[in-house]
């Protein structure tokens, strides 16, 4: 303490900027823990239109094909491209709004009943 | 027009994260940290392959370096004296400049991902000035490989859920970068001048020599 005192003394700036540095470094380290213990127990998204079924089923930790079913969605196409949301309510005619409600519906389903 | 965006990373997954990656360093105002979070989420949902996603943020950055440097070095003094006509890009430029002077190698690493505002600017200031490309070329690969290994691997560690993802990246690169201004300012603190003097001829009631004894 006394030597970082005479070195405030000799170099004030310098100094001072390793001290700020210091306090930076432990900020975003608490914020790391923080974060770290945050995100631990919030796993789950909410649901988005441009998300694939695979990614929302990846969020929840549900099985994709069991939440098709679940959902009432098509199977992924043999060797098609992942649609998200959007697009498999746009090939239905529909408001993605209904799409997602019935995805939202499917996943508090599997999650009571697993 | 990031959701739009977004909704368009499983359709033409690796082409859109190249350009993303391309164009930002480029310096045009794209989220690609963002489109390379949510790549490494669709990679977690089997939606893409991790890879190929890697591989194709890396290709994309690396192209958009290699566009600026060589940018720099064909058009060089007349590109950058248009370019510092704006207050904002002269000060930013200014700083890439004298980053250049003092350290190319590590300047350009780190500006590929610790502070990557700077990046395109060191593409440019470091073709302008004919900095050795395959100098330019060895740090700017690494540090995209960083770049790159970081946001789509959080996204893949994350499943997708990019505001955990950039949390946690935002966190860890604050604690990177403020540990590696602890040491360069606690080394040039505790080895200025000033404080060799002082272990020399200590004060009276002054403070002991920091390292003695076991």
């Amino acid at each position: 303490m006394t030597r970082l005192l005479t070195l405030w003394r000799a170099r004030p700036v310098l100094t001072t900027a390793f001290l700020l540095a210091c306090a930076v470094t432990l900020f975003f380290a608490g914020r790391l823990v923080v974060y770290t213990a945050y995100w631990a127990t919030h796993r789950e998204l909410p649901v988005e239109p441009w998300m694939t079924v695979g990614y929302v089923a990846r969020s929840w930790g549900l099985d994709p094909r069991a939440l098709d079913a679940a959902a009432g969605l098509p199977p992924p196409e043999e060797r098609g491209r992942p649609k998200p949301l959007a697009e498999i309510a746009r090939d239905r005619g529909v408001p993605v709004a209904e799409v997602i409600a019935e995805v939202r519906a499917a996943i508090a389903t599997l999650r009571a009943d697993p | 027009m990031t959701d739009w965006l977004l909704a368009l990373v499983p359709q033409y997954g690796l082409w859109l994260l190249a350009a993303t990656t391309f164009l930002s360093c480029l310096a045009l105002p794209i989220p690609a940290s963002i489109i390379m979070l949510t790549a490494g989420g669709f990679a977690a949902a089997g939606d893409l392959s991790l890879a190929q996603a890697l591989l194709a943020a890396l290709a994309g950055a690396v192209a958009g370096d290699q566009l600026g440097y060589w940018a720099g070095r064909g058009l060089g003094a007349r590109l950058l004296s248009r370019l510092r006509a704006d207050p904002g890009r002269d000060r930013l430029l200014a700083r890439a400049d004298a980053l250049m002077d003092r350290r190319g190698l590590v300047a350009v690493f780190l500006s590929r991902w610790l502070l990557s505002p700077l990046g395109p600017w060191i593409n440019l200031v470091a073709g302008s000035t004919r900095y050795a490309w395959p100098r330019f070329t060895a740090a700017g690969v690494a540090g995209e490989g960083v770049w790159a290994t970081l946001y789509v691997g959080a996204g893949h560690a994350f499943a997708g859920n990019v505001q955990a993802a950039s949390d946690m990246i935002g966190s860890a690169l604050g604690l990177v970068g403020g540990a590696g201004a602890v040491v360069a300012l606690g080394i040039w603190l505790f080895s200025s001048p000033e404080a060799r003097k002082r272990r020399q001829r200590p004060l009276p009631a002054g403070p002991r020599p920091p390292i003695s004894g076991p």
